[in-house]
């Protein structure tokens, strides 16, 4: 997404990033997320997305699905996870 | 089906002063071999007779749950200034013990020939029992005190014939209240599996992915079906209602078959049958239950023949059994399952008298009434995963897409508390606000 800005009297559109200096002297980058329609859900337990400026932790439970052709050994895997015997 | 060639190891002499043996390796090789060992009767004094006994034949080589079809005992040998006569034949021992008609019925001469030995009734069971001790015995008997006498040996060998069983599963998956069950579980490649259930409404039935339902055949009543399968070389056929032994003239052979039934109950199994031969030297014989009986035949002595088989029912070698009328045997109280029972009419060496055949029927009685439904898988080649499911909307069958080609699950396993739990009910197994990612 981008934004149409006014900065010192002019007008800029479709402006979807601003990059500032930093103190330090490098570039600090601002993005238009507006847009983004991502939530807690859909985003990995675990992890985090900034959404319309708002940081949100992700809840999507994630599950390991495997395949073989033995049953599976009891070291392998974690609570919750599938094993496929073919 | 696959052969082997056992080869000697090591001799003995019956007179280590007179019995010589030189380069003795060059006999521990099979019948292909070109160079040969030297077996000498040193004696000039008198024509005296002493043997060499080729034996250490490398009976581990074959793999210990082999079903050997066949084997065949050889020598490659030619001899110089040695007796010919038929007395100085080699034959089989057991250590310093004849096996019984194993005389080669050629003797050596000078040219290099394969000589294989009879076998008689001697069994593959028997020959590889007797181990280390099995072995060839040359006699060396000088045809006059004035000339060296030779036997060279090229080699010997057994030759034989086996198939390694190979063994399939056959799993079982029900999320329905019917009981289902299957007649082996772990069956021989090439036979067959029964799989029963009390009932087929409502449940759906795959194997290997296939929707087998229909196939379910309904059986009732009180009796049973069975099958006969011919073993070696001659066999039964139905004849009049009757299985007929098809030796009839034939000495020297065994009729063998084997009855086989999948019992839903325990049952009752009765053969009806005749057994109108030469008494006491042709005669049937019904195996135990689930024992086999041999393909080889039972040779005579002046007695009657010898039944070299371990294990058996009834052998017909009397006169109570020897009748031209209908006689019963009687296996009571067969338990449910898969089972068989081996029929054989053996023939010795010679003659024969009266109906020379052995004629039997089977009628198989359930200890109770029964309804229940059958599917068969024939000639069963690899493993069978049968998912029995709730029919109309439960029995879903899940695939998987492997190496691009998709594959049946036999089975899903869900972690649960630190164990793997196999699950039955495809329909709940995926939680639906939870993402699945495969790992290898």
């Amino acid at each position: 997404m981008a934004q149409s800005i006014s900065l010192w009297g002019a007008t800029y559109s479709n402006v979807p990033a601003i990059l500032l200096p930093t103190s330090g002297g490098g570039t600090a980058r601002f993005d238009d997320t507006t847009d983004a329609t991502a939530d807690a859900t859909v985003i990995n337990s675990g992890s985090s997305a900034y959404v319309n400026g708002v940081k949100v932790s992700g809840s999507q439970v994630i599950q390991v699905y495997r395949t073989g052709s033995t049953t599976p050994s009891s070291s392998l895997g974690n609570n919750g996870d599938l094993y496929l015997k073919v | 089906m696959a052969t082997i060639r056992l080869v000697p190891s090591t001799y003995a002499v019956s007179n280590s002063s007179y019995a010589k043996v030189t380069d003795a390796s060059n006999m521990y090789h099979n019948t292909d071999n070109t160079t040969h060992a030297t077996l000498q009767n040193t004696r000039n004094s008198t024509r005296n007779t002493y043997y060499v006994y080729i034996r250490g034949f490398n009976f581990d080589s074959v793999p210990s749950d082999a079903i050997v079809s066949s084997f065949t005992v050889k020598i490659k040998a030619n001899e110089s200034y040695m007796s010919t006569s038929s007395s100085y034949r080699p034959s089989l021992y057991h250590g310093t013990t004849a096996i019984s008609n194993t005389t080669v019925t050629s003797s050596l001469s000078t040219s290099v020939t394969t000589l294989t030995f009879p076998t008689g009734s001697l069994t593959w069971d028997t020959i590889k029992g007797y181990g280390a001790n099995f072995g060839i015995r040359v006699p060396m008997r000088r045809s006059s005190t004035s000339y060296s006498s030779y036997v060279y040996v090229y080699g010997a060998e057994i030759e034989v014939t086996y198939t390694v069983p190979v063994y399939h599963s056959v799993t079982i998956t029900n999320s329905t209240s019917a009981t289902v069950t299957a007649s082996d579980s772990n069956p021989l490649e090439g036979t067959d599996v029964t799989i029963m259930s009390d009932t087929i409404s409502g449940i759906a039935v795959t194997d290997n992915g296939t929707d087998v339902t229909s196939q379910f055949v309904h059986h009732s009543g009180t009796t049973g079906e069975y099958t006969i399968e011919n073993r070696g070389s001659y066999g039964f056929a139905l004849s009049d209602g009757y299985y007929v032994s098809q030796n009839k003239g034939v000495d020297k052979t065994a009729a063998v078959c084997r009855v086989s039934f999948v019992l839903p109950v325990a049952s009752t199994v009765t053969f009806t049958y005749i057994n109108y031969a030469e008494q006491g030297y042709d005669f049937g014989v019904f195996g135990n239950l689930d024992t086999e009986l041999s393909t080889n035949y039972y040779s005579a002595g002046s007695s009657g023949a010898t039944i070299t088989d371990n294990s058996y029912k009834l052998a017909c070698n009397t006169s109570t059994h020897n009748q031209s009328t209908t006689q019963t045997l009687t296996y009571s109280n067969v338990s449910a399952g898969e089972h068989y029972i081996d029929v054989k009419y053996s023939k010795d060496d010679a003659s024969a008298d009266n109906n020379d055949t052995l004629q039997f029927k089977v009628a198989i009685t359930y200890n109770e009434a029964v309804s229940y439904y059958a599917y068969t898988i024939t000639n069963i080649q690899a493993d069978h995963a049968i998912i029995v499911s709730p029919s109309g909307g439960g029995g879903e069958q899940m695939y998987v897409k492997v190496n691009g080609a998709w594959v049946a699950v036999t089975a899903v396993y869900k972690k649960v508390n630190g164990s793997w739990v196999q699950q039955s009910n495809l329909s709940s197994l995926f939680n639906t606000s939870t993402k699945y990612v495969l790992r290898s």
